[in-house]
């Protein structure tokens, strides 16, 4: 027999709020996050954004030397990492620090930095770069910067703060690699090798040269209304609007949580990912399902990114399974790409225990006649689907069962 | 019963490796068993003014122009060993786990910022990388793209056979490729002391836990594996290279660059690898250390080795093949992994390059200058990496 697997704590950075209490507010209060995009994002092709704004991630440091290697993802990691920590009393009652482990799904961090730039262009000569010129130049530049780009410092920063020496792993995979670390961290602790994981996912590109990126593989939406710009399922739907955003979760043994005495917000009951094909969804998703007493999940929060073909798969995935209730957080936060999948987790998190789930805000005119949340959607639930869809349609989902 | 025998089995039926020793399986192991040094002047670029002009470039081996970053075109042509182990009944079980370097940024990249090309920064990130070497195999199994910096190809090995003793695939396709031979990480090494520089000594070398050291000397290389229950490869008849004993992973929780005063992570992870095969000090013949040559990480990894292996460390041989190669960053534990397979297959102890002058801090047997022919079982490869990151393999020589 297994051990049980729960979610003790629940940290989020998103566009409509930090923290769960704002990110919940600001789900459910129905305004949207997403802003209308700075003149050089629109050039890039991203008229709408759902940025995070007002915000600083050192602030959430016990340790102050360590703001020195944060780059913008990092800053969403540690504070998301920082509340869930927070949230579960690892302060009051710790997990023995072997017993800890961290798993972050994160995207590409930007390294073309002013610092770099600055040392390429002083060694710019007319025959190109000139190297001996660039190694004199490069001593100029930031000093940690190596730190500051390697994807797994984040991680290591999340340790030492939080007293984690279990096993770590940084994943790297791409949309779904936010559900892909709470599925491995769901599998460690199976496996009995920690009893205790924080993981998550944190995605931050929204600079232009990462929105023409992702504009490559993703379809962006054209519209510059920050009400309508993005519209999962619905018939008039044009595309997807790029945010970022942060959720770490802990995940933790059953026995772990209640010798700490801690509540718990659900259990996580499976994980499941499937390769790309145009079926990817409704293949995790009927994996999950199979941990499940019954064939429907009650909420599912869909990946629902707006796209035209993804919306469309996905919506027909989600027919096979007859949900009572589907709704997509992204008219709200938009695309956080590789933190998707860790964001819809914490907001099921929340639907759970609040009884409530809130409606995709800009949908009006469904594509398909599937049960949707168009209105605020109050009930106990049993259960809770999330998934999180790859561009090319690979698919990582995961199943919640109240407590 | 012992609790080994209890678990699934996980055994090594293909590898191939790229590296400064060779791009064939067996030019590899004669260079390392002859104790070669695959350092020498940079020639990927005119790194004549650099701080540092010396590094383990790959040899024998010529990148194609064909579009694909190095980095990409080294893991294909390491990934090429699975080719014949994948048919179209079992492909829906096999899985890919990499662990991946970044393509370093290039000077045509930044000159051009304003109009680059989205494509050729997809072709630079990490994600899509699994993705796509699971479809140039056509491989539908569990993806995992992982960057742990210098652990990670250890962790992309570890994650593949805990996937297989899950149960969750049948073959796992595990690696690594990195190559940060370029001038921008180079000097963003040298603004963190990382690399061995000229000195009052002759030459800078690497000279792993050597009284002189003062750095590493970067490398670059990629090495691949498949990995499959013992099950699956006694179903289909494979050759077995090795067999996947342990595993164990673990974070220093202290500095982001400095060992662990106390060696606490590096213990840890060590202990996990025994623990999770069920193994004790005592069954390891031999351990292939992370070894980078900087001054803290040999005198840590020393005193580790002290620690889990008590009175036995003093008799136990514990050598760094990056005094041969440099350290190839992100692919290091693929390629050691590599190295650890030769020297069971061979019987032999790589040796320790460059080390002359005893260290009273370093005080284990690094079998210096040559390889030594020695009864080996089971090798215990060490990778520590930036961020607090510890992960060990280890891996058997194979017995039905």
């Amino acid at each position: 027999m297994q051990r049980r697997v729960f979610i003790t704590g629940v940290g989020v950075v998103s566009a409509v709020g930090v923290g769960v209490d704002h990110f919940w507010r600001g789900l459910t209060t129905g305004a949207t996050g997403l802003t209308r995009a700075s003149a050089e994002q629109a050039a890039a092709g991203a008229r709408v954004v759902g940025a995070v704004r007002g915000f600083s991630g050192a602030a959430y440091l016990q340790n102050e030397r360590h703001a020195r290697v944060l780059n913008r993802s990092f800053e969403l990691l540690i504070a998301a990492g920082a509340l869930a920590a927070a949230d579960a009393g690892l302060g009051a009652t710790p997990v023995p620090p072997m017993r800890l482990g961290v798993i972050v799904g994160i995207g590409p961090i930007d390294q073309y930095t002013p610092d770099l730039i600055a040392a390429v262009h002083a060694a710019q000569t007319n025959d190109g770069v000139d190297p001996a010129r660039f190694a004199e130049e490069a001593r100029r530049m930031y000093p940690l910067r190596r730190l500051r780009l390697l994807p797994n410092v984040g991680a290591g920063v999340l340790a030492i703060e939080h007293k984690a020496m279990g096993p770590s792993l940084t994943l790297v995979s791409g949309h779904a690699t936010g559900l892909q670390a709470i599925a491995e961290a769901m599998a460690m602790i199976h496996d009995g090798r920690v009893d205790a994981v924080i993981c998550g996912g944190v995605d931050s590109r929204l600079t232009p040269l990462e929105l023409r990126v992702f504009g490559r593989l993703c379809p962006v939406s054209p519209s510059d209304d920050p009400n309508s710009a993005c519209r999962p399922f619905d018939r008039d739907r044009h595309g997807v609007v790029p945010g970022e955003g942060a959720a770490m979760l802990i995940l933790e043994a059953e026995e772990s949580a209640r010798a700490r005495g801690v509540e718990t917000y659900a259990q996580l009951a499976a994980c499941a990912s499937a390769a790309p094909t145009e079926g990817g969804c409704a293949e995790s998703m009927r994996q999950v399902m199979r941990a499940s007493a019954s064939r429907s999940p009650e909420i599912v929060v869909a990946h629902g990114d707006g796209g035209v073909q993804s919306d469309r798969l996905e919506a027909a995935a989600l027919d096979l399974l007859s949900p009572r209730c589907i709704t997509s957080l992204q008219p709200a936060i938009g695309h956080t790409m590789s933190a998707c999948g860790a964001l819809n987790l914490a907001a099921a998190c929340l639907m759970l225990a609040e009884e409530q789930v809130p409606p995709i805000r800009s949908l009006e005119f469904p594509e398909m006649p599937l049960r949707f949340a168009m209105d605020p959607v109050t009930a106990r639930f049993g259960t809770a689907l999330v998934n999180a869809i790859e561009p090319d349609n690979a698919a990582a989902s995961a199943l919640l069962i109240r407590t | 019963m012992s609790i080994r025998s209890l678990r699934t089995r996980v055994v090594i039926t293909a590898a191939q490796v790229l590296s400064p020793l060779g791009s064939s399986w067996a030019e590899t192991a004669a260079a390392l068993r002859a104790g070669r040094s695959g350092i020498g002047p940079i020639t990927r670029f005119d790194a004549s003014a650099f701080p540092v002009t010396i590094a383990g470039e790959v040899r024998g081996w010529a990148q194609p122009a064909d579009g694909r970053t190095r980095i990409q075109a080294m893991f294909d042509h390491v990934a090429a060993c699975a080719a014949p182990a994948i048919t179209s009944t079992n492909a829906r079980r096999v899985g890919v786990s990499l662990g991946l370097g970044k393509e370093p940024v290039s000077f045509d990249a930044i000159a051009t910022l304003g109009d680059l090309d989205p494509t050729r920064e997809l072709a630079r990130d990490y994600a899509g990388q699994a993705a796509r070497l699971a479809s140039r195999l056509g491989v539908r199994g569990p993806q995992f793209s992982i960057y742990t910096a210098c652990a990670s190809g250890n962790d992309a090995i570890g994650v593949g056979f805990e996937v297989l003793r899950r149960g969750e695939a049948d073959m796992m396709i595990c690696g690594a490729a990195d190559s940060q031979i370029a001038p921008v990480p180079l000097m963003e090494f040298v603004l963190i002391n990382a690399l061995a520089m000229p000195d009052a000594h002759a030459s800078p070398q690497p000279r792993p836990f050597d009284r002189r050291r003062n750095g590493f000397v970067l490398g670059e290389g990629a090495a691949m594996f498949v990995l499959e229950t013992l099950a699956h490869a006694a179903g289909r008849r494979a050759p077995i290279l090795g067999e996947v004993v342990g595993y164990g992973a673990s974070m220093d929780a202290h500095s982001l660059t400095r060992s662990h005063p106390q060696r606490e992570g590096a213990i840890a992870a060590m202990q996990a690898a025994l623990a999770s095969g069920g193994l004790t000090p005592g069954q390891i013949s031999y351990i292939n250390a992370h070894g980078t040559g900087t001054v803290l990480n040999d005198q840590a990894e020393t005193e580790a080795i002290h620690k889990v292996f008590g009175n036995r460390a003093r008799k136990l041989p514990v050598s760094a093949t990056k005094s041969m190669t440099g350290h190839p960053i992100a692919s290091a534990g693929a390629v050691e992994l590599a190295f650890s397979l030769m020297a069971l297959e061979g019987q032999f102890i790589p040796p320790t390059l460059n080390y002359e002058e005893p260290d009273p801090a370093c005080d284990l047997d690094y079998v210096p200058g040559v390889a030594r022919e020695a009864p080996l079982t089971m090798i215990m490869s060490n990778a520590f990496g930036f961020g607090g990151q510890n992960a060990v393999i280890v891996v058997a020589r194979f017995e039905a």
